[in-house]
């Protein structure tokens, strides 16, 4: 279970990046699944149960609005929080990921990776709460 | 004279008068060419068919007659090679040599008894075929295949064409309908059907309307031309009344009459040339508006499209140079010296003014594109100081200036703003004052005044000049340009196209160059939230 607990998914294709957000991840105690790609995070997502998923927008073969069509639409993965976190920053396109129910949108270079984890540690903490007021 | 006759000669001298007109007009176009031999040849028929009927004996009849027929089998011949050079068709050469070639025997067997037999007297319409030879059936075939040919070629092509050449295929198509299918009620006499010969009243049409099409080139409009013929067919009227008066003082009346018409027919015609060409030019123009506005709009996707892209790009790289040097600045990688940690500190700073200057500039093209969109949402503008404050602090620290914050006397009540917008706006004018400020500091102000929310920033920098328009596009301090090359200006333009979204105000004071300067801005407060 602990294990489990520490479990996220990190959708995102820019080598340089997830090199960061996993070595400091990692050091806070995560165990980190990288997708390089959407049709790797819907998998990953369904196999491996993760408390969260860290998301990005512009990816190839299949982007972040698709998965977060097909995660929030199915019922076994829509409960898993998703975080996005995009350079994409126009108030449509932040629109646009909060309608296909993502739990929260931030921009990426807004963010140090310490408030990245800080959201992430937030959002994981209501999760818990609300399994809790609410286990189905 | 009778009417029938009297139709045959007035159509026959108005076919000669339009036949020497299409020739001056343009004797180099082909078209031109052709319509007139189409119309010589209906000249020979008419003349031919006055003639049948003026005669009083058979001898005569039968020149005459020989003439009509003459310009019969020409008709169609003459009439499908027009077709083939208005229409630009080449493939239908050798057809027409054909038809060239059959018509040649026609007008040969004209001199023997295999075309028409025998010649005689009908009431009221002079000599006329009675009696046919055997070639005459090949002949009628070859009259009804060239032209129901030609008409199936005009209405096909005309569906190629548009605008105005479309007008004239589809008016040449109409004319060449109802001239044939009149004309053709004149066979029905060789076959001794008594029906009346409509031919000459409607070649009329086929005549005038045909060589209309032809020298009307720009303004082709069914409006001008009804006009047109209108007033000629009075003019024609009123002048053959005139001709025909038996006194003087008739022919003085008419003769008054006349001229009165032709004067106010040019005037009408005028009128209507006028009224048609402005709506052609305004067709015109909407059609060219509408495709320009159709190109503004697919710039516009473009460009908003790679706005999007664009700002995408330039922040990937910014968010590895911003995450790394966090995390180098939390030691994460082991502990670092001051002068490591000052440096590091000033190379963040650096960055993150990049990320705003980027920031900037996509406003400024969303906002010069007319995108910028607004999400207003009640907020409390202290809390909102307050955080920009605190992350200014380090920037100010780090030149040694200090910024003070006055809390409003009594709590501000809630206001609808976009807070991500009013955020930057704040903190452009508070990294103003930092960067021009060397000694002192800044001190932020908040109130609330009538229904007005009022922010300030005064700083102990190095003033205003009077006369300067800081919140235009690239305008910056004067002495400003000395001592900072960074930033291009953009700030304080974008903050008054936010703080004007806002429906509020924002204005600069100072008391001159040196004396510090004063930057307020005012948001509504919306007394419904």
């Amino acid at each position: 279970m602990s294990q489990e607990k520490n479990k996220i998914i990190i959708a995102e294709d820019e080598p340089t990046l997830i090199e960061m957000y996993k070595l400091y991840f990692e050091r806070a105690g995560y165990e980190i699944l990288h997708a390089e790609n959407g049709r790797q995070c819907i998998d990953f997502a369904k196999k491996e149960n993760p408390r969260l998923i860290l998301l990005d927008i512009l990816m190839p073969k299949v982007d972040g609005w698709q998965v977060l069509k097909e995660l929030k639409t199915d019922s076994k993965t829509k409960k898993i929080p998703i975080l996005v976190f995009s350079n994409l920053g126009q108030v449509q396109e932040i629109q646009k990921g909060l309608d296909l129910g993502a739990d929260d949108y931030v921009i990426k270079s807004n963010l140090t990776p310490k408030e990245v984890l800080a959201k992430v540690e937030q959002m994981i903490l209501k999760s818990d709460i609300d399994t809790r007021i609410n286990p189905d | 004279m009778t009417l029938f006759a009297l139709s045959s000669l007035i159509t026959a001298i108005l076919t000669a008068i339009l036949c020497i007109v299409i020739l001056l007009n343009n004797f180099r176009s082909k078209v031109n060419r052709s319509w007139f031999w189409a119309c010589f040849s209906i000249l020979l028929w008419l003349l031919g068919l006055y003639g049948s009927v003026m005669v009083d004996n058979k001898e005569q009849a039968l020149l005459w007659q020989r003439i009509l027929y003459l310009g019969t089998i020409l008709i169609p011949i003459f009439f499908f090679y027009f077709c083939i050079n208005l229409l630009e068709r080449k493939k239908q050469k050798k057809i027409l040599w054909a038809g060239f070639l059959f018509a040649l025997f026609f007008i040969s067997l004209m001199f023997s008894k295999l075309l028409i037999i025998k010649i005689g007297e009908r009431t009221n319409f002079g000599y006329w075929p009675v009696e046919t030879g055997p070639f005459y059936w090949l002949f009628l075939v070859y009259f009804a295949f060239y032209m129901v040919y030609s008409v199936v070629l005009l209405k096909i092509d005309s569906k190629k064409y548009d605008g105005i050449t479309k007008k004239r295929v589809q008016f040449v198509y109409y004319a060449a309908l109802i001239g044939f299918a009149g004309g053709s009620t004149n066979f029905l006499l060789d076959f001794n059907l008594n029906i009346y010969p409509f031919g000459n009243y409607f070649v009329i049409f086929y005549v005038v309307f045909i060589s209309y099409a032809i020298l009307r080139h720009r303004l082709f409009d069914l409006k001008v031309i009804a006009t047109e013929l209108l007033t000629f067919g009075i003019w024609i009227f009123l002048l053959l009344r005139t001709l025909m008066d038996q006194t003087w003082q008739d022919v003085a009346v008419d003769g008054t009459l006349l001229g009165l018409v032709i004067l106010f027919g040019i005037l009408l015609i005028k009128g209507v040339i006028k009224e048609v060409k402005q709506r052609e030019k305004l067709e015109k123009l909407a059609i060219e508006l509408e495709a320009a506005n159709e190109r503004l709009r697919q710039l516009d996707e473009a460009k908003s499209e790679f706005l999007s892209i664009a700002s995408h790009q330039l922040r990937t790289p910014l968010t590895s140079i911003k995450g790394l040097l966090s995390m180098l600045l939390e030691e994460f990688w082991g502990p670092l010296n001051n002068e490591q940690k000052k440096y590091l500190a000033q190379v963040t700073q650096s960055s993150d003014r990049l990320l705003h200057l980027i920031e900037d500039l996509l406003n400024i093209s969303r906002i010069e594109a007319g995108r910028m969109q607004f999400d207003f949402k009640p907020m409390q503008l202290e809390e909102l100081v307050k955080d920009d404050i605190k992350e200014m602090m380090p920037q100010a620290k780090a030149k040694g200036l200090y910024i003070k914050f006055e809390k409003p006397e009594k709590p501000l009540p809630a206001i609808k703003a976009d807070s991500l917008k009013i955020r930057q706006v704040i903190q452009n004018l508070i990294d103003n004052s930092i960067k021009y400020t060397d000694n002192g500091g800044a001190t932020v102000r908040l109130m609330q005044q009538g229904n007005e929310v009022l922010f300030s920033i005064n700083d102990t920098g190095i003033g205003l000049p009077p006369g300067q328009h800081l919140f235009e596009k690239f305008e910056r301090g004067r002495k400003a340009t000395n001592q900072h090359t960074e930033g291009v200006g953009l700030g304080l333009y974008l903050a008054d196209k936010m703080i004007k979204a806002h429906s509020g105000k924002i204005w600069a004071e100072s008391e001159g160059e040196g004396k510090g300067s004063k930057f307020s801005f005012t948001l509504p407060i919306d007394q419904k939230d």
